[in-house]
């Protein structure tokens, strides 16, 4: 992901165009290509290096792409390769106890520890050093004395991408980047998209959302960063994280209303003619997991007594087309000896406004003979009072983690 | 680096009088730190470890600090005897400031100041400028 300040995007006519980089062109390629080796090398050296070499690639290569902003986009090149390091801290050793057992040995001395060793047999540095060396085990202390402090972390593994996969990732990560402003998204999707992992991808980063079946299809609204009070750089990157997510299918039409220097303006994509291709493996990776939905798995199997309720995974949307509305529950629980059916949607973040009329929507859904709870956490939500209101509309409020027993205890309440 | 073998010279000097060396750069902190065993602070010290070393400093535990400019305002700088600038660009209002913080003669001994300044470059003027803040 980059940051604000290496987003680079121009207006045309209200419609925001953010920047892209064509793999066509071998002046783009070349850069890409040759940031991919400075890390590839750098394998083992420590993060100082890197920055310094770095800095100087922004003022040779950057002029060449861009005259103005070239410096930039190398910038956000090296931010996206970053993505692909890891850094290892180059030695177990705790620099803090080292060096301090340096310097109150030196401060003890009567006077400065010498560079070499003198005529008059005065304490030198050596001596220091090798003190602390056979208290610690440690051979060089000196070159250690600061191997906590981030420069010296060493690049221990760098995941290279070809030159292309890198400028792919680029042109994505400049729509994200200009996401992280957005006010608002819609999200038109065909009924040849595969909704349900859209909706993975909606759940999975708890994403504020509304859907409204279409003849053909789902249109999806998704609350962005600047509607919702609060929290709003969080929830920005996690509307971002979306967009790879929707790239994996089609096909689609989408339209944000972003804010871009202090004016509203308007971002369309559609898959047809965006390019762009995603850099996300799906549900199946397990960085792609949904970790709230499984958590609440592991706690419906460790329960004691379920009092005959079963769980299954949902995914399939419940629509109410009088309404022009939709839910995607997350789970269904089926009584084994009533045949009962009750669904039960998990919120991820969720403002005043979308609760209301999320309860609204269950009040339908009871009308028309389904039972539907919805579980909010206090933690991602604007505000206390709004979710104890919901408790009477069908609403399990809870923590961090959902217990199996809050959601028998909704399941006993009479309807 | 004549600076260093100077500055060597001067902890000599003032081993038992409390140092304080400044310098610019944050890199230069810890290649001194380094190379004469004395503590170092700057903006990336933890501020646990930040406290602990001033504290050190006042008991007289450690006879010498070098710090980059996180001195300069918002910390409890102890009292030292000597303070050692190693040229760089402060404006005057920051070392007026520094000189006022830092050097509180204890009874019956002098406060020293030195600035290390390298000849024949724009650090000689400078300083001069800097001197005639103090007058």
């Amino acid at each position: 992901m980059l940051r604000n300040e290496h987003v680079i995007a121009r207006l045309n006519r209200g419609r925001l165009i953010p920047h892209r980089l064509s793999s066509e062109d071998p002046r783009v390629t070349d850069v890409a290509g040759e940031l991919c080796d400075l890390y590839a090398a750098h394998v083992g050296l420590p993060r100082s290096s890197l920055e310094r070499e770095l800095t100087v690639r922004e003022e040779d290569l950057g002029p060449g792409l861009d005259p103005r902003r070239g410096f930039k986009i190398v910038r956000a090149l090296a931010k996206l390769l970053e993505e692909r390091a890891s850094w290892a801290a180059p030695t177990d050793a705790d620099s803090y106890t080292l060096r301090t057992r340096i310097f109150e040995l030196a401060a003890a001395l009567p006077e400065p520890p010498a560079a070499e060793p003198g005529l008059l047999e005065s304490p030198t540095r050596e001596d220091v050093l090798s003190q602390v060396a056979v208290e610690t085990g440690i051979e060089e202390p000196a070159a250690l004395m600061y191997a906590d402090r981030q420069g010296a972390q060493l690049l221990g593994g760098f995941d290279r991408p070809s030159p292309e996969e890198l400028i792919r990732r680029y042109n994505v990560a400049q729509i994200q980047g200009v996401l992280y402003s957005a006010r608002d998204l819609v999200v038109d999707l065909g009924e040849g998209a595969d909704a349900r992992l859209v909706f993975h991808y909606v759940k999975l980063l708890g994403l504020i959302y509304r859907l409204e079946p279409l003849s053909n299809g789902h249109r999806l609204h998704l609350d962005g960063p600047l509607s919702i009070f609060g929290g709003t750089r969080k929830y920005g990157l996690r509307l971002a994280k979306f967009l790879p997510g929707l790239l994996m299918t089609s096909p689609w039409r989408l339209s944000a209303k972003v804010e871009w220097k202090g004016r509203g303006v308007v971002l369309e994509l559609d898959s047809k003619t965006a390019g762009l291709e995603s850099h996300y493996l799906g549900p199946k990776d397990e960085r792609e997991a949904d970790d709230t939905r499984e958590a609440f798995i592991r706690a419906w199997e460790r329960a004691k007594d379920t009092e005959g309720w079963e769980l299954e995974r949902g995914g399939d949307v419940l629509a109410f087309p009088e309404k022009k509305a939709a839910l995607v529950p997350d789970f269904t629980l089926r009584h084994a000896a009533t045949g009962d059916v009750v669904h039960l949607e998990i919120l991820g973040f969720w403002s005043e406004r979308n609760l209301v009329e999320r309860v609204a929507l269950l009040r339908e859904a009871a009308e028309q003979g389904h039972r539907v709870l919805v579980a909010a956490s206090e933690r991602l939500g604007a505000s206390q009072e709004a979710l104890s209101g919901a408790v009477d509309g069908g609403v399990v409020p809870f923590k961090d983690r959902l217990a199996a027993k809050a959601v028998l205890a909704a399941l006993a309440r009479p309807i | 680096m004549r600076k260093g073998a100077t500055l060597e010279t001067l902890l000599r000097r003032h081993w038992d009088d409390r140092v304080i060396v400044f310098t610019k750069s944050v890199e230069e902190v810890y290649a001194l730190s380094r190379r004469f065993l004395i503590p170092g602070v700057t903006h990336e010290t933890p501020a646990r470890e930040r406290k602990e070393i001033l504290d050190r400093f006042r008991e007289g535990r450690y006879r010498a600090v070098i710090a980059s400019d996180v001195l300069n305002e918002g910390i409890d700088v102890p009292d030292a005897g000597v303070a050692v600038i190693l040229a760089g660009s402060a404006s005057r209002r920051e070392y007026v400031q520094r000189l006022g913080r830092i050097l509180r003669p204890r009874e019956g001994k002098r406060a020293v100041l030195y600035e290390l300044v390298t000849a024949q470059t724009g650090e000689e003027f400078t300083s001069r400028r800097r001197k005639e803040a103090l007058l």
